[in-house]
């Protein structure tokens, strides 16, 4: 397949093998800025592995990942972090013992510019980019509804806020590219109803482009431009919504039940 | 950010320090002031080891083995020509005639740490949890035999003495209230808090860009630094560096004074120190056996350790988060009315 000169990621080939087990076999996708992609299939089917395989940390057997011209497989988290690529877990891992402001500025200062010396004498380009950051931060906290959760520590607050804050800590570091693993995982309908409407909401407030693992089809099927599934590692549709619902082979391996009330 | 109101609390509380130590340093007796500047000293070790134990969740026990390079250096720097010549006459003639002031040797003290630091950093940061722990107590042991067996620039099991008595309340003090400086500014920075993003959670940290070497590192070589300044204060109060003090004895004693006060917390690693200073020290009738009204209390040698040992297990028990816990001591609630 020929790269799509519109495409900022560009994935090919993609595989993973543990040992005996083929978790992605020749895995491709192209992305265009804006787009929303939503990744849908049964627990299992290497969702996650995809992620982890962008994001740098795991590393493919086999494939090539190309972000904006620069090949970004086999290359660090930090450095695939540094280039826009950011993630939420599905598991969630906030610092729990961290303050939430914290949480968010640690995510926030990787585009700092200050350094050591600054720091410990305390100099004026310390003092400011640290108010920079700090109300980049609140800014974001105020966008998702946390801002009055500021000094708690994260481990403290409900379930939902901790999935909200998630998705703070990753807007936080200026991201092009927004990798969210199950966002909705555990939600009631009310909430992850309003989660859909915020994660719009950014998409649009920052021009990200979107890549979804979800498995609450109501959210997926309405937030997505375009929907992969995956079963056992492979690619079996891709397509818009409307086809993916009616797509024989999806129905079979995972959408079924689910279809019926999308 | 400290506000103003902040700021003036801190400078008349620190005003008020070092007012109290002017009057202790001209009032108190040696043993006091020996006391007083053996918990500075305490400070500064315990203060220096959150870096890496309490900030960044890396579990070193090789502190007294960065105390031991410190103490060494500082004391082959200070130690008069004449008299080195005397006590070490095999030295290497660099060593022979190098002298430095006591502030240089501090310098010197903290700075070969750190690069011992630096040199080893790189192998062991790799590690985590309990093989770090034992990868650093391998470091410790290694100094230890070294130590011992390059009797030419140590003296071996003998150890140095006739150390000049440098060390003195405001050098301890000194070194105590700057890292604690250096120590709040850090937590409240980038660093300090990519160092305690690593402690939550490593791979979410590396994820979001924090640079996991970079920040392991720079606690290490920085909790290093300050254990050879600390080590070499210690060397230069009783005038004696020798390979048996930095044991493992040591680094556990190190550890429990920052479990019990409180692991990742400044305000927690002084308590820590300022407590398990003075409590054995309070009990030390003891430990060679006292008369209290009319009742002789026979000699409890090694009472002390018993003492670190038993108040380990009961705050691990009861409090396992240390007296303070992650908490830092904060003017804000006071300044509130």
């Amino acid at each position: 397949m020929p790269p799509n000169p519109n495409s900022i990621l560009h994935v090919e080939g993609l595989t993973k093998r543990f040992r005996g087990l083929t978790a992605l076999e020749n895995y491709a996708l192209d992305l265009e800025p804006g787009e929303i992609l939503g990744i849908i299939g049964p627990n299992g089917a290497g969702k996650t592995t995809v992620f982890n395989l962008l994001t740098g940390l795991i590393e493919p057997s086999a494939g090539t990942i190309i972000w904006k011209d620069q090949v970004i497989s086999y290359k660090s988290p930090r450095f695939i972090a540094s280039q826009g690529i950011i993630r939420t877990f599905q598991n969630i891992r906030l610092f729990n013992d961290l303050t939430v402001l914290d949480n968010v500025m640690i995510a926030a200062q990787i585009h700092k510019r200050y350094g050591l010396v600054a720091t410990l004498l305390s100099l004026p380009s310390f003092v400011q980019e640290e108010r920079r950051l700090e109300s980049w931060c609140m800014e974001l906290l105020d966008l998702m509804g946390l801002a009055q959760y500021r000094s708690r520590p994260a481990g403290s607050l409900p379930y939902g806020e901790q999935r909200k804050l998630e998705i703070a800590r990753a807007l936080a570091a200026r991201p092009e590219l927004l990798l969210l693993d199950e966002p909705a995982a555990g939600m009631n309908p009310s909430e992850s109803w309003g989660l859909m409407e915020l994660i719009r909401k950014i998409h649009d407030t920052f021009n990200l482009t979107v890549l979804l693992i979800e498995h609450d089809m109501r959210v997926v099927m309405n937030l997505s431009n375009r929907l992969q599934v995956l079963s056992y590692g492979k690619i079996i549709a891709e397509g818009q919504p409307q086809e993916i619902q009616t797509h024989p082979q999806v129905i079979e391996a995972y959408l079924g039940r689910s279809a019926a009330y999308v | 950010m400290l506000n103003r109101r902040e700021k003036t609390c801190t400078l008349v509380a620190l005003a008020l320090v070092i007012g109290l130590l002017a009057l202790a340093n001209s009032f108190l007796n040696q043993y006091y002031l020996r006391l007083i500047n053996v918990m500075g000293i305490n400070i500064i070790l315990v203060v220096s080891l959150n870096f890496t134990n309490g900030l960044t969740g890396v579990f070193s026990l090789g502190h007294p083995g960065f105390m031991a390079v410190g103490a060494y250096t500082a004391a082959l720097l200070t130690i008069p020509l004449r008299q080195k010549a005397f006590i070490l006459p095999d030295l290497p003639a660099w060593l022979a005639q190098a002298h430095a002031s006591f502030p240089v040797a501090l310098l010197a003290a903290g700075t070969v740490a750190a690069i011992c630091a630096f040199l080893i950093g790189y192998p062991v940061l790799r590690l985590r949890g309990h093989y770090l722990a034992l990868a650093t107590l391998g470091f410790l042991v290694i100094v230890q035999v070294v130590v011992t067996n390059v009797s030419q620039i140590t003296r071996g099991a003998r150890g140095i003495n006739g150390l000049p008595p440098e060390t003195n309340i405001w050098w301890v003090y000194g070194i105590t209230i700057a890292l604690i400086y250096l120590s709040w500014r850090l937590v409240h920075s980038a660093y300090g808090r990519g160092m305690m993003a690593i402690r939550g959670d490593d791979l979410a940290a590396e994820a979001l860009g924090v640079n996991l070497v970079k920040h392991r590192m720079l606690a290490f070589t920085l909790g290093a630094f300050f254990a050879g300044v600390g080590g070499a204060l210690w060397g230069h109060l009783i005038t004696v560096v020798s390979p048996n003090a930095f044991s493992f004895a040591q680094a556990f004693i190190l550890v429990v004074m920052s479990v019990i006060g409180g692991m990742g917390s400044i305000t927690g690693s002084i308590i820590g120190a300022v407590v398990m200073t003075l409590i054995p020290e309070a009990l030390r009738g003891l430990e060679v056996g006292t008369t209290i009204a009319g009742f002789h209390i026979p000699p409890l040698y090694g009472l002390s350790q018993v003492i670190y040992s038993v108040a380990l297990i009961i705050v691990l028990a009861v409090r396992p988060q240390g007296i303070v816990g992650l908490r830092e001591f904060s003017m804000r609630r006071w300044l509130k009315n």
